[in-house]
């Protein structure tokens, strides 16, 4: 029991890094991005490459997989994602769909389609009993990491001049503009964050779920399913979601394997309809 | 009053003569047989293009005329596959009967879900249907005992096609079955389209929340079109599985959805013939490049679907109209000559483009393997002296492939270059008023 929900809470901190940002930007643009869990794909194997290739320590390559998703995001964010904003979902989504396809074909071009192995350091490897439960060492690291990150979220958002920005813009857009706020720079950064923490997601997502170039849609549905219960734009909301969804999946695996996903897929639909702006979302 | 009654006769004759048989449409059906005549030996191929191009439909009945975005309409493809299947292993092999059974089964599923797509739109609805894609994909996952799970449905056996035909090795029957099963289909839908029915599912396309005021109940619509298009995607999941004596997860998985909505997209939603050409396209260039792993062909499609949301955003069969209406706009204005300049622009750099992708991959699989570095290997995209030559004439020994030329590299570069210049090539004019037009900015 409890260590369904030790392991549920460390994967839940993985999914609130994988999907916090696709629910930001979401919020603040209503852009459906389906090619979100593609950018943390770019930082796992950003973050493999650096450990295995260039034998980088483990932790360093953590910043890099951040950066490299959140470069690639603000690229793909200027060249193509800016001209649809104004578009219908059908074009958002037929757009991130197949940037996402690419994104598999690219991966398997340069990484073949096995699953990658990565080398964590062996203070990450053991583990230690506390009260008779075993707890994993990755997994207590993916729980701070997780926390620091939702942490320094929270605080940002709520205590600095960007968050009040960015929360302007959340709620009202078109008031946000009328107040002189640059709701596109904001934007951009946002999106630039939000894919950088999604490939730190995915960098951290290796040793606990493995890389393969399927990354890119196997998450995926997770991750919406995290924003669609979290509430559009809501940092808390996506927290508890994560949480929740992390808990539950790793119960139904461990208690009901027979049932498999279909839980998960039966909870996400009815949870739409009961609440199409989600849980904790206000609009 | 008699004004009235003359604008009214108006209307319906032009509505009229949108019902009207296109001569063109006579020729695209006539084609259809051709591949009796022409590829007897590709008729399995052309069964798998008629019953995707009868799933295309199903989803252009909601996507292109009602406007509900579905990403997973798989589940009722699928839905029509396994019920025909597992009657057939069973001993109810009797193709229409399965058929029957499979469009009973698929459209009360699509009746009972109707109810949760007609109270949401936008992303809610996106991520809905996709939810009951995967909720299915699962539960065929699953049920191993009924559906035979990740193996596939095991012991299929169709029957004879009315009792006299048997489904042969060749495909005759095949492609005849499901031809004239979308004929039927397609008849059927072009009548509702067109109907006054179909004339306001395309308002409510529009506008779900003013169509009720004119006496078009959206969410009532919205039920019957969704339903009626689950019954076609049901039927279309029979087809194959009576045609292909197979059922797997992939009728059902979301390749399957999104294969269907990027054929849709690529021929054209909210025109009949948009999910026919997509799927003549697609499956005919999937067959071509059959050797390319799944991955790779996914990459290719991916590139197709940003090209096509970027460029083309209605379609093929909706870009003559467009250049013809950029073409009237132009000669009204009295600037032929640079439309004229522009279109040959836009398609050099569009050849350019297909070049230089072609290029770039052709000396990746020619140099790819050679044991040179990258900084040596990169002056071959350009020049093929020095170690090029070398490296190309040992290949050229051993393997027998043909060498990359240089040369389309340079045509690539010189079409990108006089396309540019076409394109960005601005006629200096007055300076425009506010609100005057300021055309010429936009693709053709």
């Amino acid at each position: 029991m409890a260590f369904v929900l030790f392991d549920g809470f460390a994967y839940g901190m993985l999914l609130f890094m994988l999907s916090v940002g696709l629910s930001v930007t979401l919020g603040m643009m209503n852009f459906v991005n389906l090619a979100h869990c593609a950018f943390a794909m770019l930082g796992g194997y950003s973050a493999v490459m650096l450990v295995n290739h260039y034998g980088w320590p483990f932790l360093a390559t953590l910043p890099a997989a951040f950066l490299a998703a959140a470069v690639a995001s603000v690229v793909f964010e200027r060249l193509l994602y800016r001209r649809l904003y104004r578009a219908g979902e059908l074009d958002q989504v037929l757009l991130t769909i197949g940037l996402a396809f690419m994104s598999v074909g690219v991966a398997t071009f340069f990484f073949t389609s096995e699953q990658q192995p990565i080398l964590t350091p062996s203070y990450l490897r053991g583990s230690f009993d506390v009260m008779g439960v075993t707890l994993g060492a990755y997994r207590l690291f993916l729980i701070a990491v997780g926390l620091a990150v939702a942490v320094l979220l929270a605080l940002t958002i709520e205590y600095t001049r960007f968050g009040a920005q960015v929360r302007a813009a959340v709620d009202n857009q078109r008031m946000a503009r009328g107040l002189g706020i640059n709701v596109d720079g904001v934007f951009a950064v946002t999106f630039a964050l939000g894919s950088g923490l999604a490939g730190l997601g995915g960098a951290l997502a290796v040793d606990r779920v493995g890389l393969d170039p399927h990354f890119a849609f196997a998450y995926l549905v997770y991750v919406l399913i995290v924003v669609s219960v979290g509430g559009l734009g809501s940092i808390g909301g996506s927290f508890a979601a994560a949480v929740l969804l992390g808990i539950s999946d790793s119960a139904g695996k461990y208690y009901v394997p027979e049932v498999g996903s279909f839980l998960i897929y039966l909870v996400m639909v009815v949870m739409l309809m009961w609440r199409p702006q989600g849980l904790f979302g206000r609009r | 009053m008699a004004a009235t009654a003359t604008a009214v006769s108006d209307a319906g004759m032009a509505l009229e003569a949108q019902t009207r048989w296109h001569p063109a449409e006579f020729v695209f059906w006539a084609a259809t047989l051709l591949p009796f005549v022409l590829f007897p030996n590709h008729l399995q191929l052309a069964s798998q293009v008629a019953i995707t191009a009868l799933f295309a439909l199903s989803l252009d009945l909601i996507l292109g005329y009602a406007g509900i975005v579905s990403l997973g309409h798989a589940a009722f493809f699928g839905l029509g596959a396994y019920t025909a299947g597992i009657l057939s292993v069973h001993r109810w092999g009797d193709p229409f009967v399965g058929l029957v059974a499979a469009m009973a089964v698929a459209g009360l599923f699509g009746y009972a879900t109707s109810f949760i797509v007609a109270r949401f739109r936008h992303l809610t609805l996106i991520m809905i249907t996709l939810g009951l894609g995967f909720l299915l994909h699962e539960v065929a996952n699953q049920a191993s005992w009924l559906t035979g799970g990740s193996d596939g449905l095991q012991g299929v056996q169709i029957g004879p096609l009315a009792g006299l035909f048997r489904f042969d090795l060749y495909g005759y029957t095949a492609y005849t079955y499901s031809l004239i099963v979308l004929f039927l289909v397609f008849l059927a839908v072009r009548r509702l389209i067109h109907s006054p029915f179909g004339l306001s599912l395309r308002g409510i396309r529009e506008n779900p929340v003013r169509m009720p005021a004119i006496g078009a109940p959206s969410a009532s619509h919205i039920r019957k079109v969704y339903t009626i298009s689950a019954v076609i995607a049901g039927i279309a999941g029979a087809v194959l599985a009576q045609t292909t004596s197979t059922v797997s997860l992939g009728a059902i998985n979301f390749e399957r959805s999104a294969d269907v909505l990027i054929i849709l997209v690529l021929g054209g939603a909210g025109r009949l013939y948009g999910g026919l050409i997509g799927a003549i396209i697609f499956l005919v260039a999937r067959d071509q490049f059959s050797g390319l792993a799944p991955q790779f062909w996914y990459f290719w499609m991916g590139h197709l679907l940003v090209l096509v949301v970027l460029f083309v955003p209605g379609g093929l069969l909706d870009a003559p109209g467009r250049i013809r209406n950029a073409w009237r706009r132009r000669r009204a204005e009295g600037r032929q000559a640079e439309f004229v300049r522009r279109a040959a622009g836009v398609s050099l750099l569009a050849s350019s483009y297909a070049l230089l992708v072609i290029s770039l991959l052709w000396w990746w699989s020619f140099f790819g393997k050679a044991p040179l570095a990258l900084g040596q290997l990169l002056p071959c995209l350009l020049h093929s002296t020095g170690p090029c030559a070398d490296t190309a004439l040992a290949a050229y020994a051993i393997v027998g492939q043909r060498p990359y030329p240089p040369s389309i590299m340079w045509i690539g570069l010189g079409c990108l270059a006089v396309g540019w210049l076409l394109v960005a090539i601005r006629r200096p004019r007055a300076k425009a008023l506010p609100g005057t037009s300021t055309g010429g900015s936009t693709v053709p």
